[in-house]
Parts: C-alpha cells; sequence; structure tokens
C-alpha cells in the first residue's frame, strides 16, 4: 500500500470503489463520478499531458492489439505495472505517482479476473476482456477531465 | 302534419329554459318558466307562440299538456341527474374539463368560460378564473343585449311565421352564439354543461319521445320520480322496471371511411388545390349526408347531435329503424355510384332506455355505438347485397392511357388535358373547389329535391352533394350567394363576415367554424422571389402556375420559403385516447348533455382555435403566408408547409390545448412531424407523418414513479414527451429541445447574420455524443439493462459524458480571447450538461440537428 499524500485535499478512491469501477457495468456512475473528481485534482497537482502521454498511448496500442492477438497484448499489460511505477518515480511533482496510485490497484483487478467465458456477451460482469477496456474508458475519462480543467 | 309537430316540440325544448338566461341579467323577475314565457310573448313570432305553452308549463305540477310532459321528461333525461327546486344559480360555467378525470388524474383547479359571445378571440375561448360577484351582472346583461337584438332580427324575419324549421335551426345558431357559456343551472351538483347543449339535448329527446302515448309518458314520469325518491334513500336502488324496458330512443352514428386515402393517393400533380378541394368535400358530404337522413326520417336540425369530420351523430325514434335499413341502402348506392367504393358510409344505430341517460350509462352507449360503427366498415356494402356489392370492383379497364387522370389514377372517359396534366372531371371539380375557398368568407347551402335519376358520367362533388338533396358553395361576398326562394343557409366562415348577415323567412344564418388556413400567392411572394438568384429564381417560377396572384402557393414554393433548410412538413396530430375520454373521463357523471358539452369543447378548439394559431404562426414579417391546413377538426388535424413554420405550430397548438383544457394534465396530444421534398408523393408523405405520430404515442416517461404515456412529439426521426422538447414560447435556452435548437442556431450562426459565429463542428459534435449514446443504450436495452429495480429508464454513463465536457471546454477556452460571448456559451453547455444533468443527452442531439437544419446556408 501507498502512504496517503500529505496533501489532505487530494482523495483517492477506496479499493472498493475502484473494484466496482472495474468489474461491475453498472457502476458507470461512479466511473464518471470519480474520474472527474481525479481530473480535477491532478490538474492543480500541476500534471501535464506530456508526463503521460507514453502511459495512455500504451494503453491505446494495447486496446488495439486486444482484438488481434490477446495474448501479447495481455503481455504487455501486465508489463505496464512496471512502467507506471518507473514513471511515477521520475516525473517530477506528485501527480504522477497519484495517478499511478489510483491506476495501478485498478490494473491489478484486470490481470487478475479470468478471461470472459466463451459465448457471453461483452460488457459484462467482472472478466479480464471487459475489465480492461473499463479500465482503459477510466484512464482515458480522468485524463479527458483533465484537460477539461484546463490541464494542459 | 307529423313533421311540423316535431318542428313544433323542438322549438319548446330548444326555449325551454330561456327564462334563467334572462333571469340573470337582473331585469326580468319571476320564476325561470315565467321568464321564458314573457320572453315568448315579446319575441318568437306570434304564430307560432300557442305552440311554446310547455316553456311556461313544464316545471307544472301537474303537467297540464302532453306536450309539457313531453318537455318535463326529455329535460330530465337530458339532465340525467335528480331534479332539485330552484336552487342558487352558478354564476358561470365551469369548463367541462374540470369534471374529467383522465390519466387518473384531475384539472388542478376550477375554471369558467368568459361570458362572452362565440368568437375566436383569446378572451372569449380560454377558461379563466370566474368573475367577481359584481361583475357577473354586467357580463350578463351585455350578452343578454347581443342576443335580444338577434333575437330580434330573427322576429321581424319570420313575422309571418312561414318557415318553422328555418326559424329553429337560426335560433339554434343563435343559441350556440351567446348561450355556449351559460351554465345549465339545473343541475345540483357541478354546473359545467351548457344551456346551449342542454337546450338542444332536450329538443332531440322530446322529438323522439313523441312516439309515446301520454299514458306512456305519464308512466315514465311516474317511475323516475318513484326512482328518485328512492335513491335519495338508497343511492343504489335500481330503476323501476319501465326505465329498463322502454326504448325512448336510437342513438344513431355516421362514419365515412375511406377518407385517408381519398385525400391523400393523388399525386403532386397540381395537388395543392385539389387536397384542400378534396378534404372539404369530404366535409361537405357529411354534413350532406347527415342532413339526408334527417330529412328522410322527417326530424328537425336540433337531433343532430354532432357532425364534422367524416362523421355524425343524431338522435332519432325507436321507430326510424326500418327506415334507417333504406336509408343505408340509399346512401350506399349512391356513394358507390360516384365513388366506386373508395368512399363508403357507415350507420349504425343503438336502442337508448330511459334508465341510460342515468349513472354514466350514456358513455358506455356511445362506446358500444362507436364499436359497431367500425364493424361495420367491415361489412363495406353489404347491405346492397351480392349483385350490387360487385360494382365496386376496380373500374377502369387497364392501358387506356388517354382516359387515365394523371391526378387520382382513375379512369374517366371525360378527361381533359390543364395546365399540361390529364384530369378527370371530378379531380378538375376538387381543384376549383379549393381554388374558390381560399378567399371563402361564407359556406351557402341550398336545400333541392334529391334527384331520382342519378346522375350521369361527370361525377363532380356537386352532383354527388345534388344526389343528397343538397346544393352547396363558397363566396368571398354575400352577392355571390344564388337565392331560388328554396331554404338556404349562409354561414359566415369568419368572425367578421357575420356582421353583415341578416336571417330572412327563408334563410338561416349563422356561424360555421371551419379551419381555412390557404397559402395564397401575393405581392409579399413576388418581392421574396425578386431578391433570389436568378437561377433559383427561374426554377421557382417554372413551378407557378400561370397568373400565380391570388392562385394556391404550390408546394415547391412552400419548401423553398422554409428557413434554413428547404422542405416540406407534414404535420399530423390528434388528442390522446380521446375515446376514453368519452368513454370514462367523466365516470358517472357522464350525461347526455355533458358527452355533448366535451364534444363541443374539443371541435372549438380543433375547428376554430387551430386556425387563429395557424393564421398568426403561419405568416412571416414580411407577410408570406407558410402554412396550409389540409384538415382540422373533430380532434385531430393534418397540416403542410414550410416545416420550421410546421413545427412551431404544432408546439404552439400542444401549449394552447393545456391552457383551453384549464390545465387538465391528462388532456393531451401527440404529433408527428415529417420533412419532405416538395416533389415527393403527398400519400408517402402523409403515411410518414402517421408513422411519426404513431411514434409519438409510444413515447413514455416516468415522472415521482408515475409512468405517463403518450403526450410526444416525433421530429426528425425522434420521438420525445412534449414537456422536453418545449412548448414555451420561443427563446434561447438550454431547458428544451426547442430553447437550446433557437441558441445553437444563434450561437453558430455567421455574425452578419447577428449570430455568434460559433463553428459549426460545435453540432456536429453533439450529433455524434448522441449517437454513441443512442447506440450503447439500445445495446443495453438488448441486455435488458436499461432500467434499475424500480422499472426506471437509467441514463446511461459512459464516454460520451466525458468526451463532451472535454470537447466542449476546450472549445470554450479557444474562444476566451477571441470571443468571450462564444466562450461562455460553450463553457455553460458544458457545464450543463455535466453530472446529473447529462440526462440532456438524449435529446441534445435532436436540437443540434434542428439547429443544423434551421442555419444551413441555402446555397449550398
Ligand atoms: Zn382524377
Amino acid at each position: 500500500m501507498m502512504q496517503q499524500p500529505r496533501d489532505s485535499t487530494f482523495q483517492r478512491p477506496s479499493n472498493e470503489d475502484l473494484r466496482a469501477i472495474i468489474t461491475n457495468p453498472n457502476e458507470a456512475k461512479k466511473l464518471v463520478e470519480w474520474a472527474n473528481r481525479l481530473g480535477k485534482s491532478l490538474k492543480d497537482m500541476g500534471l501535464t499531458t506530456s508526463q503521460i502521454r507514453a502511459l495512455f498511448g500504451e494503453v491505446r496500442q494495447i486496446q488495439a492489439e486486444w482484438r488481434i492477438n490477446r495474448q501479447r497484448a495481455f503481455r504487455r499489460l501486465v508489463l505496464l505495472r512496471p512502467k507506471m511505477a518507473y514513471r511515477a518515480r521520475r516525473e517530477r511533482g506528485r501527480a504522477v505517482e497519484e495517478l499511478v496510485a489510483v491506476l495501478d490497484p485498478a490494473l491489478n483487478h484486470v490481470i487478475q479476473a479470468d478471461p470472459r467465458p466463451e459465448g457471453q456477451q461483452p460488457g459484462t460482469d467482472d472478466n479480464q476482456d471487459d475489465n480492461f477496456q473499463r479500465f482503459a474508458e477510466f484512464f482515458e475519462a480522468i485524463l479527458a477531465y483533465h484537460k477539461a480543467y484546463g490541464g494542459q | 302534419m307529423e313533421r311540423e309537430d316535431a318542428y313544433r316540440i323542438a322549438l319548446a325544448g330548444l326555449l325551454h329554459d330561456i327564462g334563467k338566461f334572462a333571469q340573470r341579467t337582473g331585469g326580468w323577475q319571476g320564476a325561470h318558466t315565467e321568464v321564458g314565457g314573457e320572453f315568448v310573448r315579446q319575441f318568437v313570432p306570434e304564430g307560432w307562440q300557442a305552440d311554446l305553452y310547455p316553456v311556461m308549463g313544464h316545471h307544472d305540477e301537474p303537467l297540464l299538456t302532453y306536450e309539457a310532459k313531453l318537455i318535463a321528461l326529455a329535460d330530465r333525461l337530458s339532465a340525467g341527474e335528480r331534479l332539485a327546486a330552484e336552487a342558487a344559480q352558478p354564476r358561470q360555467l365551469l369548463s367541462i374539463f374540470c369534471s374529467l378525470t383522465a390519466d387518473g388524474q384531475q384539472a388542478p383547479e376550477d375554471k369558467y368560460w368568459p361570458l362572452k359571445p362565440l368568437r375566436l378571440e383569446e378572451a372569449a375561448v380560454f377558461p379563466d378564473e370566474s368573475l367577481a360577484e359584481s361583475q357577473v351582472t354586467a357580463a350578463y346583461s351585455a350578452l343578454w343585449r347581443g342576443f335580444e337584438q338577434e333575437t330580434r332580427h330573427l322576429l321581424k324575419a319570420h313575422a309571418r311565421a312561414e318557415s318553422l324549421s328555418t326559424y329553429l335551426e337560426s335560433m339554434l345558431l343563435l343559441l350556440q352564439r351567446y348561450v355556449w357559456c351559460v351554465p345549465s343551472a339545473y343541475y345540483r351538483s357541478v354546473p359545467d354543461v351548457s344551456l346551449y347543449d342542454h337546450s338542444r339535448a332536450t329538443a332531440a329527446l322530446a322529438v323522439c319521445l313523441m312516439e309515446q302515448p301520454e299514458t306512456h309518458i305519464d308512466e315514465l314520469l311516474r317511475a323516475l320520480k318513484t326512482w328518485h325518491q328512492e335513491r335519495a334513500k338508497a343511492l343504489d336502488a335500481p330503476p323501476p322496471p319501465v326505465l329498463e324496458e322502454t326504448t325512448v330512443a336510437l342513438l344513431v352514428g355516421g362514419d365515412i371511411s375511406g377518407v385517408q386515402d381519398f385525400i391523400y393517393t393523388i399525386t403532386a400533380r397540381g395537388a395543392t388545390s385539389a387536397l384542400r378541394g378534396r378534404s372539404f368535400y369530404l366535409q361537405l358530404l357529411t354534413e350532406a349526408v347527415a342532413r339526408y337522413v334527417l330529412r328522410r326520417l322527417e326530424l328537425p336540425i336540433t337531433n343532430l347531435l354532432y357532425q364534422g369530420g367524416g362523421h355524425f351523430y343524431l338522435l332519432a325514434r325507436p321507430s326510424d329503424s326500418s327506415c334507417l335499413a333504406e336509408i343505408r341502402q340509399e346512401v350506399s348506392r349512391i356513394l358507390l355510384r360516384y365513388h366506386q367504393g373508395d368512399l363508403y358510409l357507415a350507420l349504425a344505430e343503438l336502442s337508448l332506455v330511459a334508465a341510460d341517460f342515468y349513472e354514466g350509462r350514456i358513455s358506455q352507449k356511445w362506446g358500444a355505438l362507436v364499436e359497431h360503427l367500425r364493424r361495420a366498415k367491415q361489412r363495406r356494402f353489404a347491405e346492397l347485397g351480392p349483385g350490387l356489392a360487385d360494382l365496386f370492383a376496380p373500374q377502369g379497364h387497364g392501358g387506356n392511357e388517354e382516359r387515365e387522370c394523371q391526378v387520382c389514377g382513375r379512369e374517366h372517359p371525360g378527361t381533359r388535358t390543364d395546365d399540361d396534366v390529364r384530369k378527370c372531371p371530378p379531380c378538375l371539380s376538387y381543384e376549383e373547389l379549393g381554388d374558390r375557398l381560399r378567399q371563402a368568407r361564407y359556406l351557402w347551402l341550398t336545400e333541392m329535391k334529391a334527384d331520382d335519376e342519378l346522375g350521369a358520367e361527370s361525377g363532380g362533388w356537386e352532383e354527388v352533394l345534388r344526389a343528397f338533396g343538397l346544393q352547396a358553395g363558397v363566396a368571398e361576398e354575400l352577392t355571390a350567394v344564388p337565392n331560388t326562394g328554396r331554404p338556404r343557409w349562409i354561414l359566415a366562415l369568419e368572425d367578421d363576415a357575420m356582421d353583415n348577415l341578416r336571417p330572412d323567412a327563408h334563410t338561416v344564418v349563422g356561424r360555421r367554424l371551419l379551419v381555412n388556413v390557404t397559402p395564397v400567392y401575393g405581392k409579399a411572394d413576388e418581392e421574396w422571389l425578386g431578391r433570389l438568384p436568378k437561377a433559383q429564381q427561374g426554377a421557382l417560377r417554372q413551378e407557378l402556375p400561370q397568373e400565380p396572384q391570388g392562385k394556391i402557393k404550390p408546394f415547391a414554393l412552400l419548401e423553398a420559403q422554409s428557413t434554413g433548410i428547404p422542405r416540406l412538413g407534414v404535420l399530423r396530430m390528434d388528442v390522446d385516447n380521446l375515446g376514453t375520454l368519452f368513454a370514462k373521463g367523466l365516470g358517472d357523471q357522464a350525461t347526455f348533455s355533458r358527452v355533448a358539452a366535451l364534444s363541443f369543447a374539443i371541435s372549438l378548439f380543433f375547428e376554430g382555435w387551430v386556425e387563429v394559431l395557424a393564421k398568426r404562426v403561419g405568416k412571416t414579417a414580411d407577410g408570406r403566408d407558410r402554412l396550409y391546413s389540409i384538415y382540422s377538426g373533430g380532434d385531430d388535424l393534418f397540416f403542410v408547409g414550410s416545416w420550421d413554420a410546421v413545427v412551431e405550430l404544432a408546439r404552439k397548438i400542444r401549449a394552447d390545448l393545456t391552457r383551453f383544457a384549464a390545465d387538465h394534465p391528462g388532456v393531451h396530444a401527440s404529433a408527428g412531424i415529417a420533412l419532405v421534398g416538395g416533389k415527393y408523393p403527398l400519400y408517402q408523405a402523409a403515411g410518414d407523418a402517421g408513422r411519426a405520430e404513431a411514434q409519438a404515442k409510444e413515447v413514455r416517461r416516468r415522472v415521482n414513479g408515475r409512468e405517463h404515456r403518450k403526450d410526444g412529439i416525433a421530429f426528425l426521426g425522434q420521438a420525445i414527451p412534449w414537456r422536453q422538447f418545449g412548448v414555451e414560447e420561443c427563446r434561447e435556452g438550454m431547458e428544451t429541445v426547442h430553447s437550446l435548437a433557437h441558441w445553437l442556431e444563434r450561437l453558430t450562426r455567421d455574425e452578419q447574420d447577428g449570430g455568434a459565429k460559433a463553428p459549426k463542428a460545435l453540432l456536429q459534435m453533439l450529433i455524434r455524443l448522441q449517437e454513441q449514446y443512442a447506440e450503447a443504450t439500445k445495446e443495453r436495452a438488448l441486455l435488458g439493462e436499461d432500467r434499475n429495480k424500480a422499472g426506471e429508464e437509467q441514463v446511461y454513463y459512459g464516454p460520451w459524458m466525458w468526451r463532451g465536457h472535454y470537447f466542449l471546454k476546450r472549445m470554450a477556452r479557444r474562444y476566451e480571447k477571441d470571443d468571450p460571448e462564444v466562450a461562455k456559451a460553450v463553457d455553460g453547455l458544458a457545464e450543463h450538461l455535466h453530472g446529473e444533468n447529462f440526462r440532456a443527452i438524449e435529446w441534445i442531439g435532436l436540437a443540434a440537428r434542428w439547429a443544423e437544419l434551421l442555419g444551413r446556408d441555402r446555397s449550398t
């Protein structure tokens, strides 16, 4: 577990909230609410898009690859965790660290889930494929709100 | 002789309570029967005064004459409630909508019709708070003065008492104008029935009761009295058997079917005038048939309860049944002859016993009659027997092109070419009628002997009416109305046209409500055309008839005169659940008079007020008319016009319907609008609009856990509740589709046109957002996840939310420096769409598409 940040205005979703956001298709409202709140806080902390462009780019590429070569995509996904940790340490300021502190446990809910059973509709409860889609959406939403609040 | 008697009784029935009106002016002393008697002595031609004893005597104890007994019984049945002694009189007429339960709801507060003569004016037509005590007598006095003056004209015209039927109908129309808003103070409970409706219902019933011998009338009156006394002790006391066993009248309904196809299945060639003509002809035909039935049964006009929009209802005597069967055959034979089976009149009847007028039973009877009519329509022409029915197999022989009409597609021997189009005589006759209607201020009718020999080949509308014994026409000036010395009617189609109208011994005069909104080519159009670029001007001039001044504008011109994208708008709209309103809305308060009052109120709106709205909304600031009424009556309407004007009209009608219906939340209407090109086949456009209307009827929304159905509009393919669409005055804002559309349109308009020049990409983005949302919602609905546990539809959270927010915020920032207004507006939109407000995603795309069409540059 990471430490709570010194800046007390920064609120992080609990692990329960994160689990809901990533594994439950009916909790999209929670996803939006948290993304909005996080986007604003990260902007206030001075997060810049360039600090995380590489990470988000990687997620987008994995998303594209998922349909073509699921196994390779999954491997890249697992490698995303150390990449995020590296970014969190390297970038100046606490913003990236805070973001990663949210994304990392979220990603964990993807990696630990089982693949979607054969024949099951997309967009359903707790399974790796849909959880990953929701993770990507969550990431995208945080960045969208971050920019909407004036993040550069 | 019998016929003459029926008219006398009808007149007595019509005037039996006139004393109540007079009393309210404060200037007449005595019981209402005495005042009524005095009115008869002063205002009714001497020759008929002796027939009107029942006006004075219908409350006598005991009742002294047979006629007085007839009126007394009819009076009680029409009222359908227990007779109270001369109770305190209600000051004003409560809107019938305040007695209505619909969607399980009622009107929020009591509203009263203004005490004004019937004119299509805001101050007369819309119900309001009740007047202060001090104003009431003055209002009645003013109303009475007008009535008295007209009655004097009538007295003078009929000084020699020659034609009772003419006098009776003139008096009926007079009562409609002046007494429509006077409460019939009879009722113990709610004063929601006008003296006009009560009086005509009494007249109709009295005529039917004439078949009962006096001893039987006595028996019925006694039984009613007994029943009233028993009901005072136990509310559910059953009626004495005689009230259940004696048929006192037949409720007769007529319904013309095939109307839709008849109006719409014509080609676009020459359609503009033909369309209006066809629709109006159907109205005349309904009237001609209704009057034909009355004449054949020797019934006075007061027995006609309602006629309009392809159907009529009347009250006949129990013994008229066999004659009705003959009439059914006669009517079918005439219609078959002229319309080859395209039009059919279903005629059905239902016996009424005395008890049917009580405890709300009359509305079930009405419902049953409608069901009979429906079944009769499924057996079209069955009454003609197998041989004759074969005749309505398709007539043409196929392939004979020279004889085929290019408007209706029928083969006809007399076709001729007109404006390069081959037309049959009937089609030409409809066109001519439509053309004459555009300036019409009067409708006239003359009775004539029905042709024994049916007309030969031509079959224009005039011939058909003649076969029913009626000659008809429209005129702009009174001098153009023919006078053959036979009974005739002159009916003003505008309030102002009433002023020059005077009755005479053989002429009935009155006001006829008719939605007659025709876009006529005029100076303003010529100037508008002159301002267009040469090429476009030339193309449009090609569409115009030779010497277009004063002629109906072709669809192509209405299309071109739209704001934004050039399209023709086609509107269909009707009251939701009308059948249920009539069958159940009044509950056990449903009486014969109340049902009549509700029907009168609904036609007043759709046959009267809608015209005022359409004329107002259709006119541009520079004086061009852009709306065309094809039909409006009963409870529904069909309009064509420049698309943007059509949408505004629909909104206005919906808004005013609520105001008219005393803000009753359960009285609502659904509308469907289709946008088509000016050359698109009309029957397809009518079908498109019809499907849109059906889509609007599928609308449902939940408010406070309660599901509301219908009350929607379908526009640009999307159905949405009116509340969300917006019925407010035109203004900009974010609360409704309508206000947002206007706002977005101005925002994205060019600066030189008064806009803020925000990029059109804004509209595209909003449209795409909603598309994404709609698609995701559809998928979710397939998974059954679109509702929560309470069954309520959920706002679906998804990428469109953050993407939309991001996009709008970014756009706002981009404009911050150069154009703060745009920046502020777009930023406001982003905030508005945030969080819970994102419900707007369901309609924001519709607003954006509307704005886009409004702002579409016509040169590209
Ligand atoms: Zn034709």
